[in-house]
């Protein structure tokens, strides 16, 4: 019997302690980084989380388009106790400071970075009059009625607070945590913790879950060659991708479905920057003939330095206005839908069926179902030696190299969105990452509204 | 039996608990999570961030010289099938290969062995104003080709593309530092376009209707890069001598990052006359 507890005692051990094993979680790296030499990988991944940290543990990177939530507030009171650094905020508490902290949810501030910054610069120089970085501490928990906010250090043991009446307090990072615990309920069995696209339910799809880390998403209002916005990636959530396994989060709070979009978009940056880490670096340091790691450090800044910016520059301008394609002609004037009468869905239909405008047919077929003579090409794809090699069968193919076939227009249903103002934006914009191009400014306006009204009669025609 | 359930229930315990550490990490909701800040965070810290100094080493260079090369395939070329044979286009019969076959420029050797369409470039420019005056390459669509199939553009300066033909193509493009862009072009339209940023290699560009057609296009931020003629002959002007230069040799068939070689350009009116040899395993063939 002695023997018989004692094995069930260590059986236990082994069960605890195997499961205490289990190490801090980490974004996993592209598979593309197979290709860098050993030191150049470990590089990339360094850098990684440098700038974006894990799925557990985010770095606020002040160069990021993002907006990771910050709230602020001024010192009334300080408390120190057996429990730590607290200290009592003055009459408003904290509040909002960027749009996407949002005053419902300072419940869930846990964990976020609290950064105290002395009204008195002088008072946070040293002797030699050079100022100090402020110490970045987290928050412990934060009482909305009486004003308190507890302040722990970076492992969650109590820390003393090194404040003053009438210091600003600045909260920072708690919409990304708001997303990502939102993202990791509705999206990660699909789009994968580094939203790869490869979650564990992926594998059962074929039309793939999309692949953030291209910084690509197909169905957007922006411009040709201009990222999407944060509205595109609102409506996909709020209305899913219809005809695809993307369900719709309609019944999800619009300040829920922002936070995942901002976690969505802080993905797909943090996979962009891999990409491109990993592109530069296989120039010089890839597994044959590597560089060496010495070569690697004297030249890092020549590598890392872009990406920020790159990523900032690309993902600020699909915010801007200028870049969503509305139908307004040369003088900037809205051109509003043409009826769609029985010559106006004419116009649109020999317009779709002109090798010398709009040529839609050649892949979308004469009789709109998705089996035009382009379908019949065998195109180049890159085979497992990563070299180019011909498809196994015939068929177009999106930058992921995913088999796509060109809509049938016939079915009614549209991933995109099928308002018109929809149809419009994917006939001047295209849908990115895939073979279907725009027609940019080559059609009038009032062209584009005739191919709406013929698409949208297609579904209803015998 | 008792005891077996027990041990039995255990090993349960800690097979389930042992699988579910090995999910894809980060997968529970409800673990907690931290933030830390790269940088100010975004916040007026009230201190300015430390700027990174660059790297740059002044080299001491000479008047400037001209680097004349060629390119040659040593051993013989397998001949490649047409991309779309004549009269078998089965996307705008009467316009795409209807007068003859349309060839697969991915391989292109002259008689003695020149290798057309190599990129020459240095992937970092030396330093120095560089300001262009040439005007950029025009890319056009005909005979549901692209016209040229390789050519190098500068940054920041507008390039043309027209389509010659009596269909409607597109320039599907995808780049690695100036995004993605795919619009159509009905006949006798030109489109301009401008690339930013310069590209660490060629990328590729290709015709979604037409989806056999396909060129290469490098952007650069200097004017030292150049494509090998049909002779698998370059040439590239005005370097600053007695530095040693390394240049980036690639071609679609080699190898993803290319070649790097070396070389020290001579000043003046003598020129830096090289050949560079590629074998048929270099190409992968």
């Amino acid at each position: 019997m002695k023997l018989r507890s004692s094995t069930v005692c260590i059986l236990m051990c082994l069960a605890i302690a195997g499961c205490h094993k289990r190490s801090a979680p980490r974004f996993k790296l592209s598979t593309d980084s197979n290709s860098l030499a050993r030191y150049a990988r470990n590089a990339v991944q360094d850098e990684l989380e440098a700038g974006f940290g894990t799925p557990d543990s985010f770095v606020v990177w002040s160069e990021l388009p993002v907006d990771f939530g910050t709230y602020s507030g001024e010192v009334g009171r300080v408390l120190q106790s057996g429990e730590g650094g607290s200290v009592v905020l003055s009459a408003d508490g904290l509040t909002p400071a960027t749009e996407l902290a949002f005053d419902s949810r300072m419940q869930s501030l846990a964990g976020a970075a609290v950064v105290v910054v002395p009204s008195d610069p002088d008072s946070a120089a040293t002797e030699e009059g050079e100022s100090v970085e402020p110490t970045v501490l987290r928050v412990g928990s934060y009482d909305s009625d009486s004003k308190t906010l507890q302040i722990v250090d970076q492992d969650g043991h109590s820390a003393a607070v090194n404040a003053e009446k009438g210091d600003s307090v600045q909260v920072v990072g708690s919409t990304l945590q708001f997303g990502r615990d939102l993202y990791h309920r509705h999206c990660v069995h699909c789009h994968g913790t580094s939203g790869d696209g490869n979650g564990p339910t992926a594998q059962y799809f074929n039309v793939k879950p999309r692949d953030y880390r291209r910084g690509v998403f197909k169905f957007t209002s922006t411009k040709d060659g201009v990222r999407a916005s944060r509205d595109d990636l609102f409506r996909i959530i709020k209305l899913g991708a219809p005809g695809t396994y993307m369900p719709s989060f309609m019944l999800l709070p619009d300040d829920e479905v922002l936070a995942m979009v901002e976690y969505v978009r802080w993905l797909a940056m943090r996979g962009e920057a891999e990409r491109k880490l990993i592109l530069s670096l296989s120039l010089d340091h890839g597994k044959d003939e590597p560089a060496g790691e010495a070569s690697l450090q004297e030249n890092w800044s020549d590598y890392v330095e872009p990406v920020g910016e790159e990523l900032n520059a690309d993902w600020s301008l699909a915010e801007e206005n200028g870049e969503v394609m509305f139908p307004v002609n040369e003088e900037g004037k809205s051109v509003a839908r043409v009826e769609p009468t029985a010559e106006s869905i004419a116009r649109g239909r020999r317009l779709f069926m002109d090798k010398a405008s709009a040529n839609c047919f050649s892949c979308h077929g004469e009789t709109a179902r998705g089996n035009g003579a382009s379908t019949e090409v065998i195109n180049k794809i890159i085979g497992p030696e990563g070299k180019e090699v011909d498809a196994p069968e015939p068929g177009l193919f999106d930058v992921w190299g995913n088999k796509v076939k060109p809509r049938d227009l016939t079915s009614g249903i549209f991933r995109g969105g099928r308002r018109p103002i929809d149809i419009y934006r994917r006939i001047v914009v295209g849908i990115k990452g895939t073979p279907m191009p725009g027609t940019a400014n080559k059609l009038e306006p009032e062209q584009v509204w005739d191919l709406v009204n013929y698409v949208l009669s297609i579904p209803t025609q015998d | 039996m008792k005891y077996l359930t027990t041990v039995l229930a255990v090993v349960a315990v800690a097979t389930v608990g042992c699988d579910m550490s090995k999910i894809d990490p980060g997968g529970g909701a409800s673990a907690p999570s931290v933030v830390s800040l790269r940088g100010s965070g975004g916040l007026d810290l009230g201190s300015g961030a430390g700027g990174g100094t660059g790297g740059g080493t002044v080299v001491e260079s000479g008047p400037p010289g001209t680097l004349v090369g060629r390119i040659v395939l040593d051993g013989d070329a397998p001949a490649l099938n047409a991309l779309v044979g004549q009269g078998q286009s089965s996307v705008d019969p009467t316009i795409c290969a209807a007068d003859g076959a349309i060839v697969d420029e991915s391989l292109q050797v002259s008689a003695d062995g020149g290798l057309a369409n190599v990129f020459v470039y240095l992937s970092k420019a030396p330093e120095g104003d560089f300001a262009t005056s040439e005007s950029q390459k025009v890319l056009d669509q005909k005979a549901c080709v692209f016209l040229p199939h390789a050519l190098v553009w500068r940054s920041g300066v507008p390039v043309q593309l027209i389509n010659s033909d009596g269909t409607s193509h597109n320039v599907s493009i995808t780049t690695n530092k100036n995004g993605n862009s795919n619009s159509t072009m009905p006949p006798g339209t030109s489109s301009e376009m401008t690339f930013k940023r310069p590209e660490p290699l060629p990328f590729k560009a290709t015709c979604s209707i037409h989806s056999w057609m396909s060129f290469y296009a490098l952007v650069v931020d200097h004017p030292f890069a150049a494509v090998t003629d049909a002779d698998g002959k370059f040439q590239i002007a005005n370097l600053p001598s007695g530095v040693e230069y390394t240049f980036r040799v690639w071609h679609e068939k080699g190898s993803r990052a290319g070649r790097k070689w070396k070389v020290v350009v001579n000043p003046g009116p003598d020129l830096t006359n090289v050949e560079l040899q590629y074998t048929a395993s270099d190409l992968g063939l």
